[in-house]
């Protein structure tokens, strides 16, 4: 029968054995799994050591988070096939590490030896390379096409969403109509404005120490800083003094009340604190504090002590507490109650037009309103250099799948085929070297049969 | 030599050419290597089989042997801050996995073979690093040892420290206590375990330690027409001042944090509060209080009486209180400690306080706060007494409806802006990510065609060959051998 077969059909029998079992195996029995995936790289300086674009802590965490992954399926169009649970479970985010890092983390600096191949050691490591995956494990499977669409969507939106996050803008609207100056008394428009542009001021200081460096057209956020301070604490100071000094209000009669109520809060504040404080004092000149022991025995000194160290710090911050609000409150009175007489003084009338006021105010708010669109400017230009979208650089999302030219087909057809391939060789091989150690037998018998007849 | 003259048949020439005397037991290798030549085609087939089976057998052997892969990741413990600040008393003591986390992350795999919660605890290994200048000591101390052999005494005194990174091992191969059955995990369901366990531990120290409360109160009871108009702006005054102080303590502990949505502060919100409490309410409660405004100023009136009289009834259960804790801090009598001291020394008496008595001092202080906190609001009720109860023109009660109208809108607006601000903080990085750094887990999966099993292929193959050819040549030299062997027979 091996005779008939003839040597080489043995091995087209062992190719084709080992193709069938590679397909087998690898469509039915143990199927690879049908994901995507792409990566992106943070290319900022700061990344290295984990930090975001303005300062904070970096995270990859948003990308799981629901809200975002109900923005890409909506821009996917495919929130009706699968929910963002269903996306975050079948999803992975993870960092690139370097091959070694665990050795890295747990190695240390000798003080004996100093060998220049010893691995390097780590306290601390920020990934910069990121892959997202995406396995088609749906209840609803997803085409190839969708699939590679809903990660490059979600590619796409996190870069944008990764410009907001991170980005330096501040969206000064949602602080809402509490500060709209319109329909306010002199006094409240220049309090409001004061505090708007402290909260501008604080921020562009924020910024100007997270990059000092950053300019756009000569201006800085030291620039901004400067500009903020210099509206405070010139045109709304002199704002300030003009009403506060010469009583001007729309409605002097309700200012006034006002200021008596918070007198009275303040006063009373200041009544009830003042006797707060006379007791604790008591309390304080009352307290039996420990004595301290020291037992000294041999070589060693043992401290004895209760706790009433801590107690009496207690007492002593308490008191502190209140003698700090007694201040406060004694400030506010003083303030308050020289308006109130400012007021008092002013009760025939005042020779400044209101108009007048009224035009500096909006002047002073223009101002404020030009600084916050400079800082908005400023933040957009800050945010195309570190935190746009070219400091984070993406790959397009690559399928792998059930591929019969996949490598991973590959790699599982060599695995079957070459044992088979290499045990029909062998056979051959064998049975070759069979029949050739037979046939010289028999050569080497004919001429030993010839030499006895010779 | 003798000239021959004639041919002689019978005479025979004999040529000796480099000819060695019979006998002497020398291999001619020219021999042997045609011998080999003769056997070339058996031998060319051996060399080929040999080749062959050197190059499988490595390669099947690192098959079979081949050990599922281990997964290791480094987490490192620590709670911080935005702003780089350590809470210690937040920090966890030590890491350590418990049943449920560990039942968590399987819920959370999937695993093609499902193996117990019992069977991950007993491969989980968690491994606490040295300091590296304790390392550093022990390696010195080690060398010493080494060379002289006499600062074993030494060793003892080394304290080990340890920081605050651990190497968290799981083991592949997980099987039940008595079985040789195992469970295998692949390389990538190894990685996926690891991290999910990780990542709920991580839930599990968010909700155990996390600062995760909310700003306190609730806005929608002011706008309800059961309330007065003063009623609705202290009960708004109550939350604002919940939410400040909110943000004032959050300010504090993170002070760069900042919206992901909105770039905002917990300062700037800060800020909106005392400005709107300023601007918007201070400005409205004055007017009501001074023109005695309300919607119902008899109602509103017994309301304010009935305060009023709770309100005392409370002051002077907590002055009770007050005057009784003071009567037993003044009669309390802490311990007195003796000593005596060796050496004949006289006895000395000290006093230390106890738990009981400290405890009593502070609560008096709170007593106190309270105390205080109540003369305020017996001040402010009488002073509103006072004020209401008259009558109310239209017109007032008018313009108080619309002023209010518009204070409500705007204290709505910076509620949603701070509860939005406060519920987007809890579920950020900086809360839910300031337990740990980690690394993802890392697997060192071998594959089948790495270099180490390609080289352990060729060096095989290479054997076998060597094999064979050692195998024709004996086979070329045991032919001539026994040729020789015949001849000197």
């Amino acid at each position: 029968m091996l005779k008939k077969l003839g040597k080489w059909n043995l091995l087209i029998i062992a190719i084709i054995l080992g193709l069938i079992l590679s397909l087998i195996n690898f469509l039915a029995v143990n199927p690879s799994k049908e994901y995507a995936d792409a990566g992106f790289v943070l290319l900022y300086s700061g990344a290295e050591k984990g930090e975001a674009p303005n300062g904070q802590s970096f995270s990859v965490d948003v990308i799981k988070s629901e809200d975002f992954l109900k923005e890409v399926l909506d821009k996917a169009g495919l929130s009706d096939k699968i929910t963002s649970a269903e996306l975050a479970e079948n999803m992975t985010v993870r960092g690139s590490y370097p091959a070694n890092i665990i050795e890295q983390i747990k190695s240390w600096d000798s003080l004996l030896t100093s060998d220049p191949t010893r691995v390097v050691s780590l306290s601390d490591y920020y990934p910069t390379t990121f892959n997202i995956s995406i396995v088609n494990e749906f209840k609803n499977k997803l085409s190839k096409t969708q699939l590679t669409g809903l990660l490059n969507t979600l590619v796409e939106e996190y870069k944008t969403k990764y410009q907001k996050i991170y980005g330096a803008g501040v969206e000064w609207d949602k602080l809402g109509d509490v500060f709209a100056t319109e329909s306010r008394d002199y006094a409240q428009a220049v309090d409001l404005l004061s505090v708007k542009c402290d909260l501008v001021d604080k921020h562009s200081q924020a910024l100007y120490e997270v990059k000092q460096t950053f300019e756009n057209d000569g201006v800085t956020f030291l620039t901004l800083s400067t500009r903020a301070k210099s509206i405070m604490s010139n045109d709304l100071q002199s704002l300030s003094a003009m009403i506060t000094l010469d009583a001007l209000s729309k409605d002097t009669e309700a200012l006034r009340q006002k200021y008596v109520y918070e007198d009275d809060i303040q006063i009373r504040k200041l009544n009830a604190l003042t006797k707060e404080l006379e007791e604790v004092e008591k309390l304080i000149d009352g307290y039996e504090k420990d004595a301290t022991l020291y037992l000294g025995s041999g070589d060693s000194v043992i401290e004895v002590k209760g706790n009433s160290k801590e107690t009496y710090e207690k007492l002593v911050d308490e008191k502190t507490r209140l003698s700090a609000e007694l201040n406060e409150a004694r400030i506010a009175i003083n303030d308050i109650e020289s308006r109130i007489a400012d007021i008092d003084a002013n009760a025939d009338g005042t020779s400044i037009d209101g108009s007048v006021l009224e035009k500096a105010i909006a002047a002073a708010s223009k101002k404020i309103d030009a600084l916050i669109a400079d800082f908005d400017a400023l933040a957009k230009a800050y945010d195309e250099e570190y935190a746009s979208t070219s400091s984070i650089r993406s790959s397009s999302a690559v399928y792998h799948g059930n591929r019969l030219l996949s490598g991973s087909f590959i790699k599982a057809l060599i695995k079957s085929e070459a044992p088979l391939c290499a045990i029909a060789l062998i056979v051959i091989l064998a049975i070759g070297l069979v029949a050739e150690t037979r046939k010289n037998g028999k050569k080497a018998r004919r001429i030993a049969k010839s030499r006895k007849a010779a | 030599m003798e000239q021959l003259d004639k041919k002689d048949a019978s005479q025979k020439v004999e040529l000796y050419v480099n000819h060695q005397s019979e006998g002497d037991g020398e291999i001619s290798l020219v021999n042997v290597f045609r011998n080999m030549g003769a056997k070339k085609k058996v031998f060319l087939r051996l060399i080929a089989i040999l080749l062959i089976v050197g190059l499988i057998v490595p390669l099947f052997m690192a098959e079979i042997s081949r050990k599922d892969p281990d997964t290791s990741a480094v987490v490192k413990l620590t709670y911080e801050n935005v702003d780089g600040k350590t809470d210690e008393e937040k920090k966890p003591d030590r890491l350590s996995f418990s049943s449920s986390v560990i039942a968590a992350a399987l819920d959370k795999t999937k695993l093609k073979d499902q193996i117990s919660v019992s069977r991950v605890e007993a491969n989980l290994k968690v491994e606490q690093l040295l300091t590296e200048s304790v390392r550093q000591r022990i390696e010195v101390l080690q060398e010493q040892i080494k060379a002289s052999g006499s600062t074993v005494g030494q060793a003892a005194t080394i304290a080990l420290e340890y920081e605050d990174t651990y190497i968290v091992t799981l083991n592949n191969g997980f099987g039940e206590e008595g079985s040789s059955r195992k469970v295998y995990l692949s390389s990538s369901e190894i990685s996926d375990l690891l991290n999910n366990i990780i990542k709920e531990y991580n839930n599990y120290l968010y909700e155990t330690k996390a600062d995760y409360d909310l700003p306190e109160g609730d806005l929608s009871d002011a706008a309800t027409g059961d309330l007065d108009y003063l009623e609705s702006l202290d009960l708004i005054k109550t939350v604002m001042t919940a939410f400040k102080k909110y943000c004032d303590e959050k300010a504090e502990l993170y002070p760069e944090y900042t919206s992901p949505s909105n770039g905002l502060t917990f300062s700037d919100l800060s800020a909106v509060i005392s400005s709107f409490n300023d601007v918007d309410l201070n400005y409205l409660s004055a007017t009501l209080i001074s023109g005695g405004i309300s919607k119902t100023p008899a109602d509103l009136l017994n309301r304010l009486q009935f305060s009023l009289r709770n309100a005392k009834l409370e002051l002077s259960k907590v002055e009770g209180n007050i005057a009784s804790v003071q009567k037993i801090i003044d009669e309390y009598k802490n311990e007195i400690i003796s000593v005596t001291g060796s050496d004949d020394q006289a006895k000395q008496n000290a006093m230390i306080t106890t738990e009981y008595y400290n405890d009593m001092v502070l609560s008096q202080v709170e007593l106190y706060d309270r105390q205080a906190e109540l003369n305020q609001t017996i001040a402010d009720l009488e002073k509103r007494v006072v004020a209401f109860g008259g009558e109310v023109s239209p017109e007032e009660l008018a313009k108080a409806d619309a002023d209010f109208n518009k204070v409500y809108e705007n204290a709505t607006e910076v509620y949603e802006l701070v509860t939005g601000y406060a519920k987007e903080f809890i579920n950020s990085d900086t809360i839910m990510n300031g337990f740990m750094n980690t690394t993802s887990a890392q697997t060192k999966a071998e594959s089948f065609f790495s270099p180490s099993n390609l080289k352990k292929a060729v060096i095989g193959g290479v054997a076998g060959a060597v094999i064979a050819c050692c195998l024709w040549f004996a086979a070329g030299f045991i032919d001539e051998f026994r040729k020789e062997g015949r001849e000197n027979a």
